[in-house]
């Protein structure tokens, strides 16, 4: 449906404040992108002056708002933001940074809420476990990122030997302890991960028992998601009792929709979808109907999903133990390589 | 959502849009007819018409709609120009809901332009099956498109669903899917399979017999098609090109190159590559795929694939223990999800 042309800036400024609801967040949002005073902002975003047609750019830039939508009424476009340095590469403390600053940046809007889809274990899931995260890490390093390795001692220990690293590490689990969220988990969640354990264990099959503390780290994790699926509250590592800061936590086992890793930010001042591409690598849109699509989909998983949380106890165990089993079965797999 | 300073604003510098504007119309009318046709457009006179094109006047925002409008001229990808942010084309914005049909007949229209450009080629990341792989088995994709029509299109809503034998019995989806597969086997690709590939698939199957039992044999066949698809998979990985299942490759077949890559995970991603064009594609809530053309974001992702065969072990008729191991693996998966199966059929 096409909007009048004579009302496009009313309905331009309607769009803005959909979304970024809150007028003081948006004349600042306004203010900067239009590079004028707050005052003269408010004048334009409250309809007072017209805009003129690069200031509509300006804004619709800034507020990730589809100006091909006003013109031509539906369209299929949306802008993404890809998180990276313009190459598919990184390292261990560039990407943890980034990872920390997307994090205090999203923990300060009001209300928020994520709901996060995914098959594989992401970066929150690993991070409390200092094995597996060095691991995980590792594996980017040499496949992902392609850096160069540090002499023949490069090991995925020596990773977070690294001060910096460890440190981002630290902060990104204490940030992350405070967001309320949902999950959906399906049952190759541990896949992806058990796979590299077994490729490099194969490979390098002289050091097995660090594969297998890599294993009871895997069991570890399952069983800090299963106590805080049944408290619906978020545990740190150490399984003390929650205090007042903790986030929500609910699960749910998505059992037959494939999902990419899809994070939904939602908040009082906005939202926006974070999805994984070519991992660790993700994309930001806060593109409206992008984010309303999410929104509804997200919806349509919880709707084909079980409930894991709360009083799902025996759906919650027989899930779990399906994950153990399978750690289980690998960890077999890994002690028949002793000689 | 983001704050002030994380975004980049174009500077305003009052022309960026009309000359955008008036660069696309020049293009599409040439630059003799501009004039004639702004004024048209604008019901203005030649003179007004003219003095807004040099800059001479401003046109204002309503103008510019009109104008956007009357020759289809998208602004967006102006707009969108920082560093690293992509404009996506994804039609599901536009959709309450999907048809298996319009789906099949999406299919078939892109993979037919694919085939007009010159030695196209596709690269794909598979971490699910699509319905490249399985458009040869009726019966499977069938119950595909009768899933994705519950989980990714929402078409409950809209109006009776259709039975996996419904569509089965659809004349024009079984066309299309005919048409899907042979038009894709003409393509050169290169398939980078992960270890997981069939593990929702097998998921669907079981979560769906088991909610419909008296269909017990229509899954069988489901189930048995999947076995198909993997010797089909192999047979191409040996041979190096496309064949239909079980027989030669035809005069016009593909070029067919396959890799297992055990390390990195990736979501499905396709890259269309032809000497003069590149688009790449990725599958948001499988099989709903969003597209983009942008330079930075197809070079990216032709760096990625590339790092991908670095770190990927080839499935090939030089290394055919390893195909056959590889494809053993996966065999072996869907024996024992058979096993359980037909265990609780007799249930």
């Amino acid at each position: 449906m096409y909007l009048d042309p004579e009302l496009v800036n009313a309905h331009l400024l309607s769009a803005i404040q959909i979304a970024v609801p809150d007028l003081i967040v948006m004349n600042q949002i306004a203010a900067a992108a239009l590079g004028v005073s707050e005052a003269a902002a408010l004048k334009k975003t409250s309809g007072q002056i017209p805009l003129e047609p690069d200031e509509f750019l300006a804004l619709t830039g800034a507020f990730n708002i589809s100006l091909d939508r006003f013109i031509h009424g539906s369209t299929t476009a949306f802008a993404a933001d890809l998180d990276s340095d313009a190459t598919p590469f990184g390292e261990p403390q560039l990407y943890l940074g980034r990872i920390l600053k997307k994090l205090e940046a999203s923990v300060q809007l009001p209300d928020l809420y994520a709901h996060h889809a995914s098959t594989a274990i992401q970066v929150f899931h690993y991070l409390p476990f200092q094995a597996l995260t060095s691991f995980k890490l590792f594996v980017l390093w040499q496949h992902s990122w392609n850096l160069p390795l540090r002499g023949p001692d490069l090991h995925p220990e020596t990773i977070l030997a690294d001060a910096r690293v460890e440190a981002l590490r630290q902060q990104i689990i204490q940030v992350n302890s405070r967001i309320n969220g949902v999950e959906f988990w399906s049952l190759s969640m541990l896949q992806d991960t058990m796979n590299q354990i077994e490729y490099f264990a194969f490979k390098q099959s002289g050091n097995l028992e660090y594969y297998l503390l890599l294993c009871d780290e895997l069991k570890q994790l399952l069983a800090l998601h299963q106590k805080m699926a049944a408290a619906g509250r978020r545990y740190d590592v150490s399984g003390k009792a929650p205090d007042d800061t903790a986030g929500s936590y609910r699960l749910y086992f998505n059992e037959i929709v494939h999902t990419g890793n899809i994070y939904l930010l939602e908040s009082k001042v906005g939202r926006m979808v974070i999805t994984i591409y070519n991992n660790p690598n993700f994309f930001t849109s806060s593109d409206l109907a992008f984010c309303d699509y999410t929104a509804d989909w997200f919806d349509r998983l919880s709707k084909n999903a079980q409930l894991l949380s709360g009083q799902a106890e025996k759906m919650r165990n027989i899930f779990f133990d399906k994950l153990r089993h399978q750690v289980d079965t690998l960890i077999e797999k890994i002690k028949r390589l002793r000689p | 959502m983001n704050p002030p300073q994380q975004n980049s604003p174009q500077p305003v510098n009052g022309q960026l849009l009309r000359n955008h504007i008036v660069q696309a119309l020049q293009a599409k009318v040439g630059a003799r007819n501009l004039t004639k046709f702004v004024a048209a457009t604008l019901c203005l006179s030649d003179s007004a018409a003219y003095k807004k094109i040099k800059g001479l006047h401003a046109f204002t925002m309503s103008e510019i709609v009109k104008l956007a409008r009357a020759y289809h001229i998208r602004v967006d990808n102006l707009i969108q120009k920082g560093a690293g942010r992509v404009v996506f084309d994804f039609t599901q914005l536009n959709r309450t809901h999907t048809e298996a049909i319009d789906f099949m007949r999406i299919m078939k229209r892109r993979l037919e332009l694919g085939l007009q450009l010159e030695q196209p080629v596709i690269h794909f990341a598979v971490t699910e099956l699509q319905i490249l792989h399985y458009a040869h088995f009726p019966e499977l994709t069938a119950f595909k498109l009768y899933v994705m029509g519950r989980n990714a299109w929402n078409n409950r809503n809209a109006k009776p669903e259709q039975r996996p034998k419904e569509l089965l019995e659809c004349a024009e989806i079984q066309q299309l899917r005919e048409q899907v597969a042979q038009v894709f086997n003409r393509f050169d690709s290169t398939e980078f399979w992960s270890r997981q590939v069939l593990e929702s698939t097998l998921a669907q199957i079981d979560y769906y017999a088991s909610m419909d039992r008296k269909e017990r044999d229509f899954y069988r066949v489901v189930r048995e098609q999947v076995g198909l698809l993997l010797q089909h998979q192999k047979e191409m990985a040996l041979c190096g090109r496309k064949t239909l299942p079980g027989q030669p490759p035809e005069a016009d077949a593909g070029k067919f190159l396959m890799f297992y890559n055990p390390t990195i995970y990736a979501v499905n991603t396709f890259l269309l590559e032809s000497p003069e064009f590149r688009r790449v594609f990725v599958v948001y809530d499988n099989p709903n795929t969003m597209s983009s053309d942008d330079p930075f974001f197809c070079n990216y992702t032709a760096a990625w694939f590339e790092n991908l065969i670095g770190h990927s072990v080839r499935l090939n008729h030089h290394n055919p223990n390893t195909v056959h191991d590889f494809f053993e693996i996966l065999l072996a998966d869907l024996a024992e999800f058979r096993r359980r199966q037909e265990l609780l059929f007799q249930l």
